[in-house]
């Protein structure tokens, strides 16, 4: 090889190392980031009313991202008077879904009016940490 | 893996390497071997994006779809064409005259090893620093790279190229990404961008440093030149590395800035050494180059001509001076250099640009409306200009001191070789001196003092184009003063001279990486993580007709949320800074911040109901208060970092 074909070979190298590192480590972090050190609570659907053939607005769902197993103790309230409590154990990086008790599902359809606006919340704890959802539901008698 | 990598390098080969070399060496098959190779590699990076460019525009006005496959096969192809091409042109070039003789003129080339390996260490230097700087923090979430990476994925989900319907973004900006991506399969939430944008600065760091030595080779001498290009190189590289326009710009995905300060050296560049060789082909290039420019960078455009008027200025009374008025004698030495730009080839390239911009793709900031935006008496606080000390604080004291004793210097050169009598050498030497001093003072005063010039562009962002001349001047001064120093006084005078310049260069523009250095806090990536998948959620619910409301202020991450949906640009709606919705000079909507303020008012009701926004992202714990007490709002979705509240559809 001549002289200026390893002075070029030397400075592709010179990026190619550098270009190779942070295309790796941004896949590396990306990855870990995005799995790792907190849990994620949502709603299965975005539906707002719940009828006596149709709970599933109540149902909801726990990712835990945290890198370890948890315990969550969820409490449910029906404008703001907690109805029922349950516990639920999720290992790492895994979800679960979790459909609302009959207590609660009774506890909305039969102490509310048709067409009644009703607050169904949701208080998660686990560990020292807590967490909360919400959903303004109507109650119908459709199916 | 590493079948993604392997395609990465396929991708960045064909699009930023082998169509520019085969081209340029096309162009220079007369004078091919009086270039270096640095040079050679810059040519071949600089012009390879910019055909990568216009081949997708012409994909584009052909309405052949942008794909992987497609580009990979337009830019193979391309490559393949200008190959035979240039194999058989220099073949002919070769057959006809051997080449002329090679120290006719002034040239990059012929490194020692000594030379080489302070070359590659320096570089070394540049790249550890940037690499380090840009590592540290490596998740994509800045804003600027947010909006930009949208019309990049937008070209690669579409298959075409996007209709801006603003003058803020131009197609040079996106194309690079769109095609590295179409090709190596690398997401845009990925380091894939500013890895593009690293090797984009490394390039213009070359570019400065072959600038540096041309300018001041011609009308120094070869070595001196050769000397101040590896000052130049160190300055620009290594001092003050992590500030703007460097690796800042770089992780900030600063991407019009980042190709302007690669194009404008390498312009400037092309045209003293169409002007030394009196080359027409090299001339082409630059006009080429300048059309790259064009239709990648408003800004680096407005500058670059603003540089030049001031360069023509300068040429015009520095001429004057040389030759003593006598015009005709000006005349007759000036004649052959026009022809070089002015010849029938050179004339049919810029009829040929002027119709590529007329017929096949008009950069979205040539209208009227936009030039007027810029031109003009400065209209805002941010646009009057910045006083001396902003500069210093923003390129570097250190920088800026030796940069001004540069331009004493090259003051006191120019009145030595303007005194002697006019020869053949004199209008090379004026062009290079023109053009340095213009490309430092027009930039210095379109800063300072933006009214003389009739400038009305935010003066931060101007002065960001200073780095590169003040580089150049501060390394024209080290080499002129101490060449003459370790001629004239006791090596070991000049010795701790050389040292406690260098050394005090070292320290400021070292503190000033450490100081910048990012301390990146890891939680800052998992919340941008967070944000991304609360996206992720969203874009799996919402409707045709539903809107998003997310929170600029707070969130961390949000510009690139946009991403997930691919909707539109404006897609979902932001509330920004507060003080961006008190504007005296124009009335702004106001709804994207009374929607998350005032969500229960009448104010606020009246706002969801005009922009149907059903959905409102925040950061957890920031400004929730509200939607936490309201019984309209539903909290849907729920982590450290964000929350998800859905407006109560009463229906």
């Amino acid at each position: 090889m001549t002289k200026n074909r390893i002075f070029i070979a030397l400075i592709l190298l010179l990026l190619f190392i550098p270009t190779t590192f942070m295309l790796w480590y941004g896949e590396e972090t990306i990855n870990k980031k995005a799995a790792g050190g907190y849990s994620v609570f949502s709603f299965s659907n975005q539906t707002e009313i719940v009828s006596t053939d149709d709970a599933s607005a109540l149902d909801f769902r726990i990712d835990n991202l945290d890198g370890k197993k948890h315990d969550y103790t969820i409490k449910t309230f029906l404008n703001k008077v907690e109805v029922d409590s349950l516990e639920q154990k999720v290992l790492t990086g895994e979800s679960a879904t979790i459909n609302a008790s009959e207590k609660t599902k009774e506890a909305i359809l039969k102490n509310n009016q048709p067409k009644t606006k009703v607050e169904y919340s949701l208080l998660i704890e686990w560990g020292k940490k807590k967490e909360t959802l919400k959903k303004q539901l109507t109650i119908t008698n459709e199916k | 893996m590493i079948f993604i990598f392997v395609k990465f390098y396929i991708a960045i080969a064909l699009s930023l390497f082998i169509p520019g070399y085969f081209f340029t060496k096309l162009f220079l098959r007369n004078s091919d071997s009086q270039f270096s190779v640095i040079e050679k590699l810059l040519l071949s990076f600089s012009f390879s994006l910019i055909l990568t460019n216009f081949l997708v525009i012409m994909m584009n006005f052909l309405s052949i779809a942008i794909t992987a496959k497609s580009t990979l096969a337009v830019l193979a192809g391309s490559s393949l064409i200008l190959a035979i091409l240039s194999w058989k042109y220099s073949a002919k070039q070769k057959n006809k005259n051997q080449i002329t003789s090679r120290s006719k003129f002034i040239t990059l080339r012929n490194f020692s090893y000594r030379q080489m390996l302070i070359f590659l260490g320096i570089i070394l230097l540049s790249c550890l620093i940037r690499t380090f700087y840009i590592s540290d923090g490596i998740v994509p979430q800045t804003t600027d790279l947010g909006h930009h990476i949208y019309w990049s994925k937008t070209i690669s989900e579409s298959g075409k190229l996007p209709n801006y319907g603003m003058p803020d973004f131009i197609i040079g900006e996106h194309i690079i990404f769109s095609v590295v991506s179409l090709i190596s399969g690398f997401s845009y939430i990925s380091a894939m961008p500013v890895v593009v944008l690293f090797l984009i600065n490394i390039f213009s760091l070359l570019a400065v440093s072959i600038c540096g030595y041309w300018l001041i080779s011609t009308f120094t001498s070869k070595k001196i030149g050769k000397t101040a290009s590896f000052f130049t190189l160190l300055i620009i590289g290594t001092f003050f590395a992590t500030s703007s326009p460097q690796a800042k710009f770089v992780s900030g995905g600063v991407i019009g800035n980042l190709i302007g300060n690669l194009f404008i050296p390498l312009a400037i560049y092309l045209f003293i050494v169409a002007i030394q060789r009196k080359d027409s082909n090299i001339a082409k290039l630059f006009y080429i180059c300048l059309a790259g420019l064009a239709f990648t960078h408003h800004l680096s455009t407005f500058i670059f001509l603003y540089v030049f008027a001031g360069f023509f200025v300068l040429f015009i009374a520095l001429t004057f001076v040389a030759y003593r008025f006598k015009f005709l004698k000006l005349f007759e030495d000036i004649r052959p250099y026009l022809l070089v730009f002015l010849s029938k080839g050179n004339l049919a390239t810029l009829a040929l640009i002027a119709g590529f911009a007329l017929f096949i793709h008009m950069p979205s900031y040539l209208n009227k409306n936009a030039i007027d935006t810029a031109v003009g008496a400065p209209s805002k606080s941010t646009r009057v200009g910045l006083t001396i000390g902003s500069i210093m604080l923003s390129v570097g004291a250190w920088k800026l001191f030796y940069s001004l004793l540069g331009a004493i210097a090259l003051a006191f050169t120019t009145f030595k070789k303007l005194s002697k009598k006019a020869s053949k050498k004199t209008i090379p030497r004026i062009v290079s001196i023109a053009f340095m001093s213009s490309w430092f003072f027009t930039i210095l005063i379109m800063s300072t003092k933006p009214a003389l010039l009739k400038v009305d562009i935010i003066s931060s962002r101007i002065v960001s184009y200073i780095t590169y001349p003040l580089a150049i001047f501060s390394a024209f001064f080290i080499v002129f003063v101490f060449t003459k120093l370790f001629k004239k006084t006791s090596p070991i005078i000049a010795q701790i001279l050389f040292f406690v310049v260098i050394g005090t260069g070292m320290i400021s523009g070292f503190a000033d990486i450490s100081d910048s250095t990012r301390n990146n806090d890891p939680l800052k990536e998992t919340a941008v993580m967070q944000t991304y998948r609360a996206s992720q959620f969203l874009n799996g619910i919402t409707k045709e007709n539903e809107n998003v409301l997310k929170d600029h202020i707070y969130l961390e991450g949000d510009t690139w949320m946009k991403l997930f949906f691919m909707k539109d640009y404006n897609y979902p709606l932001s509330r920004s800074y507060l003080r961006r919705y008190e504007d005296i000079a124009k009335e702004r909507e106001t709804c994207t911040r009374d929607m998350i303020a005032i969500p229960n008012s009448e104010t606020g009701e009246k706002c969801f109901e005009e922009t149907k926004v059903k959905y409102i992202v925040l950061k957890n714990g920031f400004d929730n208060a509200q939607f936490e007490k309201s019984t309209d709002f539903s909290k849907i979705y729920a982590s450290s970092n964000v929350v998800i509240y859905q407006k109560y559809d009463e229906k």
